[in-house]
């Protein structure tokens, strides 16, 4: 066990090293929903037996406060809300299962999963920037967003957990099969990503100056590095709005942007220590961060407000959902590769099955199947389809309220659960030894410089911008500096990405936050570096290097930190080591120098094609690899991985393949193919 | 209109697909230029495709003539111009989630969502069609919000159900079924269950089959409209909608059974 993994050293059920393992045996979580309180209870039987003919090992629940409490602190568990039933049931048909007691499940439902009584409290609503209510239009009702600052939240949420998690810990392992349990769901503000969209309840403005506190010791550390001369940490007041014009002015912007990010880790981390305390504490506990690349959606967008390694400090594991159309594979590339790179477990909370109806342009069976595919193709190890049987508000799913089986649905389904348990993937690596990481500290000043704020919006804004930052509602002022940082460290990892995917070299992402011992797996890492970078992750880059590892950076080097004040630190460490560190301007040169290492790569004919290569720990020979043709066209694809494998068999049709050294084989229109092979 | 707890059961993804094709816009799917300023400095001049952009914007002291002649410059590579001030947008947004409350419709809100961009007529200006009718997700319907609610009100009993079918050759392409509770507010909102259907060619036969389908499955069905794709689109795109239902039944395009009492006098009030 690696020494990050969360305190589990006593539990059974352990998240660690790409695996879940209970009782150091490796879990196969293919999965998905079932809202038990939508059914007939009569449907519960035969519709898992339909789950279990398409081979799901695990059953996710979401278990909705809104429907169970028929007022404050009396709760309904009777007929179909009978969950200590539905559990029971689940269990003795030998599915493992995962539980989401909230507080908030979304699940289509009209108040997001709490009581109205929660909304409707004026002292437990969000603000936003302008002081009003932080307001999600969603459907069938918009709702206030609830600020997770407020210490009557969670004494509200106490009451529900009171009740639901004692009913839970009876079938938590080792008393009963629940393995994992989902801490509340999707908190990212209710959607309210933009930065100034919320949160500026009072209770959160307080804990903004406790971070403060926090981060600088003294209210003199805090006016250096801000220009000011508050006499105290009260003074301090959140920015509303970007108004900086100066390099100087941003550490008072982008501590707003790094508090909303501890925020949700706090807040998180509070509502599932009240899970372990109710007896939760032998299980894995997780988070769902939402799809952050919906259509419309940012290319990136998958660091902040999210902090998916500071989050993994508290919780086991925490991973993104996915709801895309095939057309979007370098989105799905992006987060998952993402998550891959960067979680103690890589899952998919909720994976696409079905869509709700207020998805822009659904997709089909054929958009599921192919998105699936790409995601194991990135290293996803579990996932939990989101809905196996649909229901209310949703549309669809492989099962049909009443029982009935789409069965072309069904069978792509179990084929792929079939084709990950024959494959074993769940003990395979993903081979990659390139990490492009994110510059968190620049993402916040992205994030930071939004000159718009909107709020979150189901059926889409009226602004037409995407609620995370983008080119197109991002400053463009230098702020002291060559160019704007803001706008152009975008692109700069756009062209990191397309660069790497072009050259044909095998990577994963992360970011600058992911520990130094995890970048240490790698041989590279790749990543952006302005005029300033935060001092903690000057430090990391220049061990790493010392370690044997090498740095690719660029356009600048750095001789501030991210309090604006001198630090040249890995500018230093370059001029001395020009053998380690590749400081680049254009990509190319990148490309250069990781070729001359020994690396994982691949090479094809069409440079649309992408490959991945996975490979078990035992070190035998057997490799999979994924070929993908993510384009509209088809693709007479040649390809060779590096080092050479044979081709023996497509694993997701079956058939034959037989080929030595280059794989040459027709691709149709966004298509991926697995096959299985040996070096 | 809607209920706060509508049922949206057994939806067919193609036929839904395809209604949200007809009768949906989303202004982040369409080529803009955006133009982001305070006070008149110009902040932000961006294509949506990152394309260059025709003529330079220096200063917007008049956003609807900057808005006009970047349009003019660029119609070929964009739906729309925006030119958003600042200051409007904070206010716009903070506005119009003051006023939410737990007991009002999703419709109502979002209603005056859009309403409320008509007093930020130089704050928040598109080109060539206003804010309102131009930002977030569009409704095709070619009448106002007032006027289809009341039309829904006038035209559909309360506690009854209408269906609305359109055909792609004889073949049923989407279907919309609304139904009305006691208190005339949407309750049900989806489509026909295909595969609860037998017939899958042949206009009356397919109408009359939806029809006995929904007076099974929900309450009694008050009002069946069916015509094909593109007379769907031409009574979207109509302002003069009773009289082309008329013409359309008139011409036998339009299959409409049953219709309750109101509407055959409002089409002959209509047409006479």
């Amino acid at each position: 066990m690696s020494t990050e993994a969360i305190d589990a050293g006593r539990r059974a059920v352990v998240a660690d090293n790409h695996r879940l393992s209970v009782d150091d045996r490796t879990k196969a979580l293919y999965g998905g929903a079932v809202h038990y309180w939508r059914l007939d209870r009569e449907r519960w039987s035969p519709i898992l037996d339909e789950v279990a003919r398409m081979g799901f090992t695990t059953i996710s629940i979401y278990i909705p406060w809104e429907v169970h409490e028929r007022s404050r602190g009396e709760f309904d568990f009777a007929g179909n809300k009978d969950i200590d039933a539905f559990l029971t049931l689940i269990e003795e048909k030998g599915f493992d299962i995962v539980v989401r007691p909230g507080p908030q499940i979304n699940s289509e439902l009209t108040w997001f999963g709490y009581p109205l009584r929660i909304l409707a409290d004026p002292e437990l609503q969000a603000l936003n920037a302008q002081g009003t209510p932080a307001v999600l239009t969603q459907v069938p009702r918009p709702i206030p967003a609830v600020s997770y600052a407020a210490d009557k939240f969670f004494d509200e949420t106490a009451l529900w957990y009171d009740a639901i998690c004692p009913i839970l810990a009876r079938h938590a392992y080792p008393n009963g099969r629940i393995v994992a349990a989902q801490v509340d769901n999707e908190m990212a503000y209710f959607f309210h990503v933009n930065a100034y969209a919320a949160d500026f309840h009072p209770a959160s403005c307080a804990r903004y100056r406790l971070f403060l506190t926090e981060r600088y010791g003294s209210i003199d550390a805090l006016n250096e590095a801000y220009g000011t001369a508050h006499r105290s940490f009260d003074e301090v007041e959140p920015p509303r709005r970007f108004e900086a014009r100066e390099r100087v002015e941003i550490p008072w912007y982008t501590d707003w942007i790094a508090y909303r990010e501890r925020y949700l880790v706090d807040s998180m981390s509070r509502l599932a220590e009240m899970m372990r305390e109710r007896g939760l504490d032998e299980i894995a506990l997780f988070h769902n961060y939402p799809h952050p690349l919906g259509p419309g959606g940012a290319v990136s967008g998958f660091t902040t407000p999210f902090d998916l390694s500071g989050l993994e400090q508290r919780l086991d594991f925490v991973g993104f959902d996915v709801y895309s159309r095939k057309e979007l594979y370098h989105h799905v590339k992006t987060v998952l590769s993402y998550v891959v790179g960067t979680s103690r477990f890589p899952y998919i909370p909720e994976f696409i099955a079905g869509v709700w109806p207020w998805y822009l342009h659904p997709g089909d069976l054929g958009d599921e199947e192919f998105v699936t595919k790409a995601a194991l193709m990135q290293g996803i190890k579990g996932f939990s389809r989101y809905m196996l049987v649909e229901r209310d508000r949703w549309l669809d799913s492989p099962i049909r309220r009443d029982g009935r089986v789409r069965e072309d649905h069904a069978t792509m389904f179990e084929r792929a659960n079939r084709v990950a348990v024959e494959a074993d993937f769940a003990d395979l690596h993903r081979q990659a030894d390139v990490l492009l990481l994110a510059n968190r500290d620049y993402d916040r000043l992205e994030a930071a410089s939004v000159l718009v704020s909107f709020p979150g919006d189901f059926l889409e804004t009226p602004s037409g911008f995407s609620e995370y930052p983008t080119f197109m509602t991002v400053c463009e002022r230098p702020l002291g500096f060559e160019e704007p940082i803001q706008v152009a460290e975008a692109d700069w990892f756009a062209a990191a990405y397309a660069g790497l995917n072009e050259a044909g070299l095998a990577y994963l992402i992360s970011d600058t936050a992911l520990p130094l011992e995890r970048w240490r797996r790698f041989k590279a890492v790749v990543v952006s570096s302005f005029e300033y970078m935060a001092a903690d992750v000057q430090r990391k880059l220049v061990e790493f290097a010392a370690g044997g590892g090498t740095v690719v950076l660029g356009p600048r080097l750095p001789t501030l930190n991210e309090r604006m004040q001198p630090d040249d630190t890995l500018k230093r460490a370059v001029e001395a080591d020009g053998e380690r560190f590749v400081l680049v301007d254009g990509f190319a040169e990148a490309i250069d120098a990781l070729s001359r290492l020994d690396v994982v790569r691949f090479a094809r004919n069409d440079t649309r094609l992408d490959v991945a290569v996975h490979a078990p720990d035992d070190g035998s020979d057997r490799r999979i690899v994924y070929v993908a043709n993510p384009s509209a066209d088809p693709i007479a694809a040649e390809v060779s991985v590096t080092p050479p494998v044979t081709w023996e068999r497509e694993l997701w049709t079956g058939r034959a393949v037989g080929a030595a050294g280059t794989l040459r084989e027709e691709l149709p229109p966004y298509t991926v193919s697995i096959y299985e092979c040996r070096i | 209109m809607l209920h706060e707890d509508p049922l949206m059961l057994d939806i067919d993804v193609d036929h839904w697909r395809n209604l949200q094709a007809l009768l949906l816009d989303s202004a982040k799917e369409r080529r803009r230029i955006v133009v982001i300023h305070e006070d008149g400095e110009v902040l932000k001049l961006v294509h949506s495709a990152r394309l260059p952009i025709l003529g330079e914007v220096e200063r917007v002291d008049d956003p609807h003539a900057v808005a006009a002649q970047l349009y003019r410059d660029n119609v070929d590579t964009v739906d729309f111009v925006a030119v958003f001030e600042r200051r409007a947008c904070d206010e716009y947004f903070g506005r119009f989630q003051g006023t939410w409350r737990p007991d009002e419709d999703l419709d109502v809100f979002v209603h005056r969502t859009y309403a409320l961009l008509d007093e930020y007529p130089d704050g928040i200006v598109t080109h060539p069609e206003r804010a309102r009718h131009t930002l977030g997700l569009q409704w095709r319907l070619g009448a106002p919000y007032e006027d289809v609610t009341a039309a829904i009100e006038r035209t559909i009993p309360s506690a009854s159900t209408a269906v609305l079918g359109i055909f792609d050759g004889d073949a049923l392409w989407a279907s919309l079924v609304l139904g009305l509770d006691a208190d005339g507010r949407v309750h049900v909102v989806t489509t026909v269950d295909t595969s609860e259907l037998s017939i899958e060619r042949g206009r009356e036969a397919i109408a009359e089959e939806v029809v006995a389908w929904v007076n099974r499955r929900y309450p009694q069905c008050s009002l069946g409209l069916f015509a094909s794709l593109e007379h769907a689109r031409a009574f979207l795109a109509s302002t003069e909608k009773l009289a082309l239902l008329q013409e359309l039944a008139d011409r036998g395009e339009l299959i409409a059974e049953p219709i309750p009492t109101t509407l055959p006098l409002r089409l002959a009030a209509a047409t006479s």
